[in-house]
Order: structure tokens, then sequence, then C-alpha cells
């Protein structure tokens, strides 16, 4: 073997053609250079019985027993269940307190109803066509002695007939002071939004339980 | 660091009734899976190994790639097994290795431990055994003297045979890049055996 140029290819080019890369081997040049090179050759040998060295060497078995396994389904399916269960126990029963809330509202609402018609007296356009009350006229706020009496500062038991409130021409609470919204409806509407929801994260959880045990 | 305590093989050979062990864990036979998964654990733990020099390590990332493998078999396209759950370690162990560089304070291994603790192999023939397993020990020592990134993309492509693609894909690495460890990775290595040349020549057979 003799030396054929003072120039050699770089150690990529070597190293490529010891790995036999496609684009190494079919590099001419590259090829003739280092089958007739003194320092090129050696090298490109060494490098080929070093990469049969590396494809030789031998697997090792683990150090301590492997799971081979993922847990079953089970064990994740509780673990799903146990984060959405969180959000969904919370969203039921908050639905269920506003529900209450609005169902004693309302009902607050058609013992009003009830009195002005047991009275004779027409109830406000509010008051009959369903309207509620703004929320500071809560069933509790028209019973007696709860809030402070008439003059107070609090819009609450100001408005409220048996604290003195204002009243119209006819006697009735004023229309404005009866009902501006829909508070004990809204209430009852987000209750049962609120179970809803959470039933639908129920049945979701419950989707995903079955998605676990299949997979 | 922990080594790895038990003796180790030689290449583990596909099964004879493979595809149909993996056809049937892709409908979801668990023990199918089981009989692969045992049969490919010490390939899958010497890969994991030889890229993060850590016993325990090396251990949790084969199970991560069992569980990934378990996960994903159903949508195996088919090809040689061993290379798909290779491919799914060596993913599992670059992981753990860059978890690792995000916390500098984990110690890599240590590149002057081991060379008496790594495993001997085993042979039919004592003599043969003797001398195989000597530049096999020297071999993964000095796999573990290379810098990190040379030595993923050695061990990725020349012991475990991946081409410069999945060697990129792995390491999330562009391909020049992945050449490039390779080219430097391959000297390095010739560089730090050239003492044992000898070995080399009584032992490789040269495939050329």
């Amino acid at each position: 073997m003799t030396m054929t140029s003072t120039f050699h290819p770089d150690d990529d080019r070597l190293s490529a053609l010891a790995g036999a890369d496609r684009d190494a081997t079919s590099d001419r040049a590259l090829v003739e250079h280092v089958s007739a090179c003194d320092r090129c050759g050696p090298i490109v040998d060494e490098l080929r019985l070093l990469r049969s060295a590396l494809a030789g060497l031998p697997d090792i078995p683990p150090s301590r027993p492997l799971q081979l396994l993922p847990p079953v389904a089970e064990p994740q399916t509780r673990r799903a269940r146990g984060w959405l269960q969180r959000l969904v126990a919370p969203a039921i029963a908050a639905g269920a307190g506003l529900v209450l809330v609005g169902a004693v509202g309302t009902a607050g609402l058609f013992s009003q109803l009830s009195l002005f018609a047991a009275a004779g007296a027409a109830p406000p356009a509010e008051l009959a066509s369903g309207a509620g009350t703004d929320s500071g006229a809560s069933a509790a706020s028209y019973g007696p002695g709860l809030g402070p009496k008439n003059g107070s500062a609090d819009p609450v038991a100001r408005n409220s007939p048996e604290a003195g409130g204002q009243l119209d021409n006819n006697g009735t609470p004023a229309a404005q002071d009866l009902g501006e919204g829909q508070p004990w409806s809204l209430v009852l509407l987000g209750g049962f939004g609120f179970i809803g929801g959470g039933l639908l994260m129920r049945r979701a959880t419950g989707d995903r339980a079955a998605n676990d045990r299949d997979a | 660091m922990t080594q790895p305590q038990s003796r180790s093989t030689s290449r583990t050979a596909p099964l004879p009734d493979e595809e149909a062990l993996v056809r049937r864990a892709a409908k979801g036979d668990r023990v199918a899976f089981t009989q692969l998964v045992e049969h490919y654990q010490s390939a899958c733990y010497g890969l994991a190994w030889r890229l993060l020099g850590d016993a325990d390590r090396a251990a949790d990332a084969a199970q991560d790639a069992f569980v990934h493998a378990y996960n994903a078999i159903a949508g195996y396209r088919g090809g040689l097994f061993r290379s798909w759950i290779l491919r799914i370690t060596a993913n599992a162990s670059y992981d753990i290795l860059r978890q690792l560089q995000r916390r500098p304070t984990t110690t890599l291994p240590d590149p002057d431990v081991g060379e008496s603790e790594l495993p001997d192999t085993t042979a039919p023939d004592p003599e043969a055994e003797a001398g195989r397993s000597e530049l096999y020990r020297h071999l993964d020592a000095a796999l573990r003297v290379l810098p990190e990134d040379q030595r993923v993309a050695v061990v990725l492509c020349d012991v475990y045979g991946m081409d410069y693609g999945e060697v990129a894909a792995a390491t999330d690495s562009a391909l020049g890049t992945v050449k490039s460890r390779i080219h430097r990775g391959r000297h390095h290595l010739r560089t730090l055996m050239v003492e044992h040349r000898e070995l080399f020549v009584a032992e490789v057979r040269l495939d050329r």
C-alpha cells in the first residue's frame, strides 16, 4: 500500500465508508484513495472491526425483575374517576342548593301573588307575568321583623311592605321595587344548570371508565 | 451508581411464532404481549443500560417502554418486533436522559467506574468466551467514556442497528447532527480501543 495523496479524506468520510454509507461507497475517489493510502486504509479497517464488534455486543438481563405488563385498567379507572368525581360532586351539591333556594324564593313569590289575589288587589304587572323581585326582596325579607325598619339604609328592609316600604297608589308595593329582574328564576335555572353539568360530567366519567375497561 | 448484577447473554433471536404472538397482542391478548416482552426484556434493558449507564434507571426505562409498547401495539404495522420495541425503549431512555439534563444535580454515569463490574458474556466455548467477554467488557467501558451525545448515537446506530433517520427521530436531532455524532463517536472509540487491538483481530469477524 502506498500513499497516493498528501490530502486525506476527513474523518467523517472515513467513518462513512466504514459504515458502508451509500454516498461514501459510491465515491470512487474516496474508495480508491483509502484502498491505496497507508494512513486511511488502516483507519477504515479498524473502524470496520469496531462496528462489527459493536454489533455483536450481547443483550443484558435486567438487574431486577421487571413489570412486563402495565397494571390492569381498574386502578387507572379509579384514578380517572377520582379527580372527575371531585368535580362532579360539588357541582351537583351546589346545583341542589341553588334549586332549593330558587324553589323557596319562587314559592315565596307565589305566596305573595296568592295574598294579592285574596286581598282582591291587582298584583303588579311583573308579578302577574311571573316576574320575580330583585334579590333584595327575598321571601325572608318580606317576613316580619327582619332587617331594619323604614328609613334604614338596607334596601331589602326599606322596600318590604311589612317594614313600611314604599307603596303605590293602590297600596301595593311599587312595581319597580318588586321586579327589576327574575332572580329566583335565575337561581332556579342556575341550580338546574349545575346539576345538569354535574350529570354530564358524571356521564363522561362513566364513558371514560368504560373505555379504560375496554383498554 | 448501580450496576447490572446479572450476566449478559447473546443477542435475542426472534421467537418462532412471533408474528402470531404480535397479532394476538395487538388484539389485546395480554398473555401474548407478556411472552413477547419477556423474550425481549434483556434486549430492551441492555439498550437502556448502555444509554443510561445505570441499572436502576435502565430498569425504569425498560418498564416505561413496556407500558408504551402495550398502549401502542394495537397500531403496530409490522416489521421486526425487536426493532419496534427497541425504538420505543430508545425513546423512553432518551426521555430519562433529558430529565437528567434538566436536573443538573443528578449524577451521570462515572466513566472511571465499572469496567470490572460490567457483565460477562456467555458462550459455549470457554476460551472463546473469555476472549469475547474481555473485548465486550472493554467496548462497554469505552462506550461509557464517550460524551453522551456520541454514546447515544453510536449505541443506537452501531450496536442496535438503527439507521440515521431512526437515531435522529429517537434523539430529536437533525440528520446531519446525528451523522456527525456517530462519526466522531466511532473515531473516539477507535482511539480508546487502540490498546486492545489484538482482541479485535482475534475475536471479531469483519463483515465488509
